[in-house]
């Protein structure tokens, strides 16, 4: 319906042209420029686009000032959104100077292949797919390193959930995807609720027992339709190893009571409200592996491994609407469909078109992740400011962006990069990675990559204890303070420590500032990407000031107040 | 069976919820969820409270409410009068004895697991499997007006026991952890500012967000300022934390016990929510009389001291208190004098707000081995405590876009047991 244009392709043809038209004049030159940009093309009208008239953004003044947010405000939301965390304050400079005009798509580009956008996003569908389960069985950092491939190399998105479902758990190099299961004990209540949840964008729980008593379209027989492609796995122990996987029988069928009505009723493996599938003829013997105390069961006919191509299959729109809508929802602050494990008839999506317009994009991209989030990102919709400029402005949903609170693990980084303690981090590794060697090209994606593995262990710890504090279980992207976080960021001896490293890159130019005011300056740039008002400048020196001599304390005051405030807390 | 079915969130509440949140209302985050006009109706007048008493690990129905000397499993202890007629307690429990004409005792519990963790979460949920909030989340989350100025659901233990209290529920009312009597984490002030400089950054905070708050979200910025009001509220009152007074630590006992019951008074008396006691060490696989006798020792004496205070203090119709454990013992000693886990005859102890004093609900066999009347597990209790502080817990959760009914639908409150 909509086709990218392969911009390899279209340089390929720009070059080639260019050498044939030599110097022609300049109207060829722009239009080449606009084909070059990615931008509309006759009768192909981009993604992108589709979404602003989908969202219906005023033509007129979607496209320009005030409604787009500025650079300060892209570049800040960007890098959050994206590699999560704020930029640093030369990066904020760097990017509000420049004069390219396509910058904004340039370095959405850059940050969708970085491995840091990895690392977001290995911290997003932990949270999302294992909902912050304890360790149990497989490993964590196993789970969360084979998360960190998946989303770097850019795994399809139907080809992880396949291998979440089929992974048994046996085999070492594909054992941290069966912690999705294995995690859950294949516990009937946890499995299904999570495949419902996190898969289908569906919550069945209420459907364990009886049919929801108010959402008329969750029914006991699609939780236990789920339920009975599994009900035949079972944890194995092997008996040397004491290693669990996941075995299965070849029998074994799904019979349910509601606890309303005592009616008893049962159910071959189903997805919602597509077709039972029945077991294929039973053979005469139906193993592979006949299951015993020593041998894990393995059949002939695996219903477990038939619920990976049945929920991924083309026939499940809501497999697809489900990780459409987690991904508008991840950047843009809200669902379509919201809350986001909710969809049923009577909670429609605010803009149904867009979002099966997404999703289709989504399925002819082979479950792209990244070119759909690009297309998001790059979309005037994504660019608007988060604020409202007089009362009587529109409040239809994302015609004005809106707050999205930082989650645990973005504002994590985002104290250990407003304290200094992040690049710090970096720059130590970084030298230590160059040290007496000239030749190391420090743009290559191996150095890249091996730089982010390094900081990322060495701030796991300081992420964990933000997480403890800010983490909470719930599934939807509400908001929510408590006094004890408060607290934490008022008062909080870890981040003082942060503060007061005598190797903190930050305080340690802050020290060497000409002056007060330029000092303040930095500071605002480094924790709020942006330059202080004349008001606030005032009012940050004067605070400065009353700590007389010690104006190092002065500045770590100020970096503290600031990460108390509500601009910080949010991604704007 | 008894059978509730919330037949009131029909599609256009849906609609209407959807929508708030839509129009950028914040989902109620924050401040004052959105009372239903029944819930309104009850939360108005003087605010209900609760206060739970935790015996961490199972304490004994027969060395404690349900005594039954003289027979196959009843033990060494025998049972005492209290000034109601004909209810009988063990005598491991003379000061208690003496109050129980303001608490009510529930002895035909049964829970269906011998699980620490599943008898736990029934107990505190109503549910044994699903992501439900606490009794003490709940309670914050109806009961407590958006202008208190403490947290409204506090937990003081002397154990870490993390939990997801809250669940779905903002995460305001999830409980607040105190180890012991020692101050909330980082409570304290960072030394060395000068106090000049903290009234100033107050204010500069204040600004601050004042200035990013306009043309943006107000719920979502006012919750946020909440937080930090609350944490000041907190800071404010850190005399709560530093020392207990003397002379009431006299008489509820210098233990960590004692210290943390006084604590629970004196959060009640600022008006918190829902305060939880943790009393631990009753899991007696071994030595169960023993233990028994040390424990309750310690448990006695200083509970019915706080039960009096409470009472005294013209609090009672106001708190609900509830005495628990997860699961209940054994009726078979083991052979080395313990009880092992058992959840299918045990009790509780209530009181105040709206539970009927002096009443006995149901009852266990002779031998103390089953349920012989009046049958109920902790879908029932739930509903008894939600309504006794005045919750419809047959409603819903006002979740935007969500309904999810606040007690188990499947299971009811102990009417004869509501005043």
């Amino acid at each position: 319906m909509f086709k990218r244009v392969d911009k390899k392709w279209v340089s390929m043809i720009g070059g080639g042209m260019w050498i044939i038209i030599g110097c022609m004049n300049r109207i060829m030159l722009v239009l080449l420029m606009m084909f070059a940009l990615g931008t509309s093309v006759e009768g192909q009208e981009l993604l992108r686009d589709r979404i602003d008239t989908g969202i219906g953004l005023n033509p007129v003044t979607g496209g320009n000032s005030p409604s787009i947010c500025t650079d300060f405000e892209f570049v800040r939301r960007v890098y959050i959104d994206v590699t999560g965390r704020q930029p640093t304050a030369e990066t904020v400079v760097t990017f509000v100077s420049d004069q390219a005009p396509n910058k904004r798509e340039q370095l959405i580009d850059k940050l969708l292949s970085s491995p840091e956008h990895a690392r977001r996003l290995q911290h997003h569908f932990d949270v999302m797919l294992l909902q912050r389960l304890p360790k149990k069985q497989v490993e964590i950092a196993n789970w969360q390193q084979y998360l960190f491939e998946s989303m770097y190399s850019n795994k399809p998105w139907n080809q992880v959930v396949q291998e979440l479902l089929t992974a048994d758990g046996t085999d070492a190099s594909t054992r941290p995807a069966a912690r999705f299961i294995l995690a859950r004990e294949l516990k009937r209540e946890e499995t299904v609720r999570a495949i419902g949840q996190t898969l289908l964008g569906r919550d069945l729980q209420c459907a364990q027992c009886h049919d929801h008593p108010s959402v008329g379209d969750y029914l006991q027989r699609h939780y236990y339709g789920i339920s009975a492609f599994l009900s035949r796995s079972y944890l194995f122990t092997d008996p040397k190893s004491k290693i669990v996987s996941i075995g299965e029988k070849a029998e074994g069928d799904v019979k349910f009571t509601s606890v309303f009505t005592n009616e008893e009723d049962a159910t071959s493996p189903r997805i919602l409200d597509l077709d039972a599938i029945d077991d294929p003829m039973a053979e005469e013997e139906p193993y592979v592996v006949k299951p015993d105390n020593n041998n894990r069961g393995v059949p002939k006919y695996s219903r477990r491994l038939q619920l990976a191509s049945e929920l991924t299959s083309g026939a499940n729109s809501a497999f697809r609407l489900n990780i459409t809508n987690r991904m508008w929802a991840l950047y843009m602050g809200r669902g379509i469909v919201e809350p986001l494990d909710m969809f049923h008839a009577d909670n429609s999506p605010s803009h149904p078109q867009l979002l099966e317009e997404l999703a289709q994009f989504l399925v002819e991209q082979n479950y792209d992740l990244r070119k759909l989030t690009r297309e998001i990102l790059l979309s005037k919709t994504y660019q608007q400011q988060s604020k409202r400029h007089t009362e009587s402005e529109t409040s239809e949903p994302f015609i004005i962006a809106e707050l999205k609170p930082l989650s645990p693990e973005q504002l994590g980084l985002c104290l250990l990069q407003a304290t200094g303690i992040l690049q710090t981090i970096y720059e130590k590794h970084r030298v230590a990675m160059t040290k007496g060697e000239d030749s190391i090209d420090e743009t290559a994606t191996e150095f890249k990559t091996k730089l982010e593995a390094l900081v990322n262990t060495e701030v796991a710890a300081h992420l964990d204890k933000v997480v403890s504090i800010f983490a909470s279980a719930n599934q939807s992207s509400r908001f929510d303070a408590a006094a004890n976080q408060a607290l934490f960021l008022l008062n909080s001896p870890l981040i003082q420590e942060w503060l007061e490293l005598p190797e903190n890159l930050l305080i340690n130019k802050l020290k060497s500032a000409e002056n007060i005011n330029e000092a303040v300056n930095h500071v605002y740039l480094t924790v709020l990407s942006r330059n202080p008002n004349s008001d606030e400048l005032n009012l940050a020196s004067d605070l400065v000031r009353e700590f007389e001599s010690e104006q190092v304390a002065g500045y770590q005051h100020i970096i503290r107040l600031l990460i108390c405030s509500a601009e910080f807390r949010f991604n704007h | 069976m008894a059978l509730h079915r919330n037949q009131g969130c029909n599609v256009l509440d849906h609609r209407m919820s959807r929508r708030n949140f839509v129009m950028g209302a914040g989902a109620a985050a924050g401040f004052g969820p959105l009372l239903t006009p029944a819930m309104a109706k009850q939360a108005k007048g003087k605010q209900k409270q609760i206060l739970q008493v935790y015996l961490q690990g199972g304490v004994s129905q027969f060395e404690s409410w349900d005594c039954k000397p003289g027979t196959k499993y009843g033990g060494p202890f025998r049972e005492i009068q209290t000034p109601v007629p004909g209810m009988k307690i063990c005598e491991l429990l003379p000061y208690t004895a003496q109050k129980m004409h303001l608490l009510s005792i529930i002895r035909s519990i049964n829970l269906k697991t011998n699980d620490h963790g599943v008898g736990r979460l029934f107990m505190e949920k109503g549910r044994t499997v699903g992501d439900y909030p606490y009794v003490g989340s709940v309670a914050s989350r109806y009961l407590k007006n958006a202008n208190d100025p403490l947290p409204g659901y506090i937990h003081i233990s002397t154990r870490g026991l993390t939990d997801n209290t809250a669940a779905f529920l903002e995460a305001q009312h999830a409980q607040m952890k105190l180890e012991g009597v020692a101050p909330p984490e980082n409570l304290l002030q960072r030394s060395g500012i000068p106090e000049s400089v903290l009234t100033k950054s107050e204010q500069f905070r204040l600004q601050l967000n004042k200035q990013f708050g306009t043309g943006r979200s107000k719920s979502l910025i006012d919750s946020y300022d909440a937080s930090f009001d609350q944490a000041n509220q907190l800071m404010a009152r850190k005399h709560l934390f530093e020392s207990q007074p003397e002379k009431d630590l006299d008489r509820y006992g210098h233990h960590p016990f004692g210290q943390n019951c006084l604590l629970a008074r004196r959060l009640l008396e600022e008006g918190v929510t829902c305060v939880k006691v943790t009393h631990h060490g009753y899991d007696t696989h071994a030595e169960n009389f023993n233990f028994h006798i040390e424990q309750l020792d310690e448990f006695d004496k200083t509970f019915a001291t706080l039960l009096g205070d409470i009472e005294e203090r013209g609090m009672l119709d106001n708190v609900l208190i509830m005495v628990y454990s997860e699961f209940g013992r054994t009726p078979k000693i083991n052979n080395k004098y313990g009880r092992d886990h058992w959840g299918a005859s045990c009790s509780v102890a209530l009181g105040g707000a709206g539970i009927q004093p002096g009443a006995i609900i149901g009852a266990t066999n002779e031998d103390g081995t089953e349920v012989s009347d009046r049958e109920v597990d902790g879908g029932h209790l739930f509903h008894t405590y939600m309504q006794a502080v005045g919750i419809n817990s047959i409603n819903d959760h006002d979740i935007a876009g969500r309904s999810v009914p606040i007690g188990d639908p499947a299971a009811s409150a102990i009417e004869e047991l509501l005043s």
